[in-house]
């Protein structure tokens, strides 16, 4: 089987030239449209990555890890972009935004996807941290798109935080390449990760023991694991719904995948301390801080915000834990995440509009005035917050169930971060 | 490589670090910008003898860079930034100049001997220049952290980031050292950018919407 166009290269190039034209489109209802199928494109084109897979390249490789991100990624992107095209209608209504702010939020859009796939289909160390900072500064402007004082202070907030913390990823890919570069030599090889992972073996455990620690508070600053978590909650309040979709469903799925390479490169370096008790560590204390931050909101996208800090925490822990059932627990997990918290913030732009009110308090009533949405609401809460028969409760159980089978106490933790959460 | 090679690589990273020392006990704004400035153009300079030493040209760009953006444009705007939000005679000391000097020294003492210790293997090159870098790294969230005006703190950001692109450049043979630096670059223009339309004066460690400024202006 062969096919005109690289599918890997595809999922970036669509949503790439997507932007660079979305910006020259004036009409808002076809630039939705436009938006949709671009999103649509990419997303068929990283499904053929499943069939088909090309062959690694000079700066993208499909490995069976990234696959799994990739396909996740882009099919969250589509149905969010499906649910902003009915979004934005109603934003020109009100006047929150206007023609000019829209053509410039599609573009935005699809140059978020673009930068997201980019890091997570890269094989190049460097080139994926290039795109983790493209998408946080798309992200820093679409936060702050509406222009109130609460939007301006999140972006800003996200922007300071979020730069510092991925200058420090840098320093921390900067010390990999100065740890890989006496062993596989200079240049790109250098930076590639499966070269890096087949000779992982015999770098100086030192440098990426620091290394990890930089890029662990990089990356996880992005991924808003505790203590790192404070730019979260309000990025994701203030920004258009669609963006809080993706910034919760997607952004930090790639911090995560980030961190999880790293992990393995010091995985297979007996010297290096284990990376894992850090990530287990970070992952706890971010469910047991959420758990207890989850009671007193009154904001209802903070609330999911939290929620998400919650969860990340919960898939730092299983990927923290390793082994063959608790990584795959992970996977599950973060796929179950992505899918409930994109469909919650759908439910929530449609609430919000109807209530044109964020508050939980003035949030009621909707089982009777708006049963569909309002039971779809009721059933992704019960999903998200781990309850059977929803697949979330499955992942959970899997994470439970692994760490008490290696890590006894730690599980007792995690039991108790989960209940309060409940 | 020779001794004048590495004795001048060595004397551009130390200035490098003398001037993040000199940016921590700045308490106004213009001197601040201008500390910066200098810095930028020291790095640049670094960045240079680094390619020339590495005879890797494509780091020129990098510090061409340097020079256009950090050391002439962007201070210009902030300086005419700072004139017209009317606060270039302010004075601003969070921690006392003391106690920040200290916290500096400290820094600058982990960094050496976490450096040094760590990268006892690598390039002698590369390793005075990793240390240097992490001090200049530390140096500048030192600055972020000390300061409550979002100028100095983005002035803080920048000077983190010269630490960064002096690690970059250091590492011999790391390629998208350029790319990595444009990305930084837009990064680092849109936050000016984003002072400058918004007119942010104070950082928001607070949920106090006081921090902001009036950001609707005369002309919207």
């Amino acid at each position: 089987m062969t096919f005109p166009l690289d599918p890997a290269l595809a999922t970036i190039l669509i949503p790439a030239t997507s932007a660079a034209l979305l910006v020259f489109v004036p009409f808002y209802r076809l630039g939705a449209w436009f938006n949709v199928l671009a999103s649509l494109g990419t997303f068929v084109a990283a499904a053929t990555l499943l069939v088909w897979r090309p062959s690694a390249g000079r700066f993208l490789a499909v490995d069976d890890l990234n696959v799994v991100f990739i396909v996740l990624n882009t099919l969250v992107g589509f149905t969010t972009s499906l649910f902003s095209s009915g979004y934005i209608a109603h934003e020109i209504e009100t006047g929150r935004l206007n023609a000019t702010y829209l053509r410039f939020y599609h573009a935005m859009y699809q140059f978020l996807m673009a930068a997201m796939n980019l890091a997570l289909l890269t094989s190049v160390t460097g080139l994926m941290w290039v795109a983790v900072e493209f998408a946080t500064l798309t992200t820093v402007l679409m936060v702050g798109i509406y222009r109130t004082r609460e939007a301006l202070e999140a972006a800003w907030k996200y922007f300071i935080l979020g730069s510092v913390g991925i200058a420090l990823a840098l320093f921390g890919t900067i010390l990999i390449y100065m740890a890989a570069q006496p062993i596989v030599g200079e240049g790109i090889a250098a930076m590639t990760w499966s070269v890096l992972q087949a000779n992982a073996v015999r770098f100086d455990p030192a440098i990426l023991n620091i290394a990890f620690a930089f890029l662990m508070l990089g990356y996880g600053t992005k991924a808003g694991l505790v203590p790192l978590h404070a730019l979260l909650p309000d990025a994701h309040a203030e920004g258009p719904t669609p963006i809080s979709a993706v910034l919760s469903g997607l952004l930090l799925n790639v911090a995560i995948y980030a961190i999880l390479r790293f992990k393995l490169l010091l995985a297979a370096n007996a010297g290096a301390i284990a990376p894992g008790p850090l990530m287990m560590t970070m992952g706890l204390l971010s469910i047991l801080f959420a758990a207890f931050m989850l009671y007193r909101r009154r904001d209802v996208k903070r609330f999911f915000a939290y929620s998400s800090i919650e969860h990340m925490g919960i898939i730092a822990f299983a990927f923290g834990l390793g082994g063959p059932l608790a990584n795959f627990a992970g996977l599950l997990h973060m796929a179950m995440h992505s899918l409930t918290k994109s469909g919650i913030f759908y439910s929530i732009g449609h609430m919000t509009r109807i209530k044109a009110s964020q508050r939980i308090a003035d949030i009621r009533g909707l089982t009777s005035s708006h049963p569909l949405l309002g039971w779809i609401f009721v059933a992704s809460v019960a999903a998200i917050a781990g309850l059977p028969p929803f697949g979330i409760f499955t992942s959970e159980f899997l994470v439970v169930s692994s760490a008490f089978a290696h890590r006894p106490l730690l599980a007792v933790v995690l039991v108790f971060g989960l209940l309060i959460s409940l | 490589m020779s001794a004048l090679v590495f004795d001048v690589s060595h004397l551009l990273a130390g200035s490098l670090v003398l001037m993040s020392f000199v940016l921590l006990y700045q308490d106004r704004l213009p001197s601040l910008i201008n500390t910066f400035a200098l810095q930028s153009l020291l790095l640049s300079l670094a960045i240079g003898w680094q390619a020339q030493a590495q005879g890797a040209p494509h780091l020129l760009v990098t510090a061409a860079l340097a020079i256009v953006l950090k050391a002439i444009l962007i201070p210009m705007v902030l300086r005419r930034l700072v004139r017209s939000l009317g606060i270039h005679r302010t004075i601003e000391t969070v921690v006392g100049i003391g106690p920040a000097m200290l916290a500096g020294m400290a820094l600058v003492a982990l960094a050496m001997a976490l450096m040094l210790r760590v990268t006892a293997a690598a390039n002698i090159f590369a390793r005075e220049d990793l240390a240097f870098a992490l001090s200049v790294v530390l140096l500048g969230l030192l600055v972020m952290v000390t300061r409550r005006n979002a100028v100095s703190q983005v002035i803080g950001f920048m000077s983190l980031e010269n630490g960064l692109v002096l690690a970059a450049t250091g590492a011999k043979g790391m390629p998208m050292v350029v790319e990595t630096s444009v990305a930084f670059s837009i990064l680092i223009a849109l936050i000016v950018i984003g002072i400058f339309l918004f007119r942010i004066r104070e950082r928001f460690d607070t949920v106090d919407v006081a921090a902001l400024d009036e950001f609707r202006g005369d002309r919207q």
